[in-house]
């Protein structure tokens, strides 16, 4: 099956296009790979980079993506993001390099320059004495309303909830559980509870 | 004596008059002499770019190396600055920096850097006592192993030593040497996290059905 690129009013309106103004798709091998989008959108400078089959990328209502990234450069197939609705994505990297992989972000997020969010390390560590794999990622999961700052890191295997405000600079390598907070640093902690924060238009 | 890049080929040195190689661009600036970089073919180069003002400084990239938006920066004017990168280097962008007179930077075989890479030999400015003046930033090397890991957006500081088979990872700053080997260090300032471990380029899908195959080769083998 060929790739597909579709975009969609709402779940019955769908119609499949060649191309979106500011997005520019490089599938350099594979097929059967879906990108599928609501409108309305606001894309700049977007890339989608697929390499493999059977991906799938779905990105909800009222997206506001500039000069960011989608990076699934190295070939596998079957890896999955899925942006929900009204996020706003700046300057950031999304890479999934591995088969499977899954990054999810959930409505209303907003990710600041400069972030790098990863499914996997992309190359692997494991024990000297047993070759046992030891840094096995696969899926980043950030829930509704969550502010990431500019420059900051989320690694592999992180879910985030709700309201959730994670601080510039910093380096998530562990999920955060707590809901209406604010984590930050290198790693990062939780630093103050009951907060929430509110998207301006 | 002027400056030079020279590229080696099965062995043979050739001096290149133009200054271009694909995807590098060497500028030596005004009033610098005797400075050589040496490249050893094969090469991968994208957007790599080496900028050198002084005399006497020297860099060699080894064998197989690919470097992609990288700036090796000699910018200010001094003497007798050596780096040397070992071979299949893999680096994915990012800044080495060498200030002052007699600073080396060293990097051993089979390293992998990731992308926003900061390697410095000195602070840049100097920092000192104010009632004795005395310096207390002094700087003046970096030294990487052989198969080192320097993960995403990683400060390496002036004077620190990385043991081989170190993995560092995303977002550290190195700011005291990592003597160990076989270990992961990360933070700010990065400390070691583990040990007894070491790692693989290869991706972990290949990495394990590699392992596997190796597993059924020595059964059958017996």
């Amino acid at each position: 099956m060929a790739n597909k690129l579709i975009i969609c009013g709402d779940e019955q309106n769908k119609a499949e296009i060649d191309s979106i103004q500011g997005l520019e798709i490089q599938i350099d091998n594979g097929d059967n790979n879906i990108i599928q989008i609501f409108e309305p959108y606001n894309f700049t400078n977007f890339t989608i980079r697929i390499n493999g089959s059977e991906n799938k990328i779905e990105i909800g209502k009222n997206a506001i993506i500039s000069n960011s990234t989608v990076d699934m450069g190295v070939s596998m197939v079957r890896r999955t993001v899925k942006i929900g609705e009204f996020c706003r994505l700046t300057d950031s990297i999304l890479s999934l390099p591995e088969t499977d992989d899954l990054l999810t972000i959930g409505n209303h997020c907003v990710i600041k320059q400069k972030n790098h969010i990863r499914c996997d390390d992309g190359h692997t560590i494991f024990d000297i004495d047993s070759g046992e794999v030891i840094n096995r990622g696969g899926k980043v999961i950030l829930g509704d309303n969550v502010f990431v700052g500019q420059h900051s890191y989320i690694g592999k295997n992180v879910v985030i909830s709700n309201n959730v405000v994670i601080m510039p600079c910093s380096v998530v390598t562990k999920g955060v559980e707590k809901s209406n907070i604010m984590a930050g640093g290198n790693p990062a902690k939780i630093v103050r509870e009951n907060i929430s924060f509110e998207l301006l238009k | 004596m002027p400056n030079k890049v020279i590229l080696t080929e099965k062995d043979k040195e050739t001096v290149l008059e133009g200054k271009k190689l694909e995807g590098l661009s060497v500028s030596f600036l005004e009033n610098s002499d005797n400075n050589t970089v040496k490249i050893i073919s094969p090469y991968y180069f994208h957007s790599f770019s080496i900028v050198i003002a002084g005399n006497n400084n020297t860099i060699e990239i080894g064998a197989n190396s690919h470097i992609r938006s990288t700036m090796i920066v000699m910018t200010v004017p001094s003497d007798n600055r050596t780096l040397v990168i070992g071979k299949n280097f893999d680096f994915m962008g990012g800044r080495l920096d060498l200030t002052s007179d007699n600073n080396r930077g060293i990097i051993g075989d089979d390293c992998i850097f990731s992308s926003n890479i900061t390697m410095t030999t000195e602070d840049g400015h100097p920092i000192y006592d104010i009632h004795s003046k005395k310096l207390l930033n002094k700087g003046g090397s970096f030294t990487v192993g052989n198969h080192v890991w320097l993960g995403y957006n990683t400060t390496v500081c002036k004077d620190v030593e990385i043991a081989s088979n170190v993995i560092i990872g995303a977002c550290s700053v190195v700011t005291k040497s990592i003597k160990e080997e076989n270990c992961i260090a990360a933070g700010s300032p990065a400390k070691i996290v583990k040990r007894n471990v070491d790692f693989s380029k290869l991706l972990i899908s290949s990495y394990e059905k590699q392992k596997n195959n190796k597993e059924d080769e020595n059964k059958n083998g017996k």
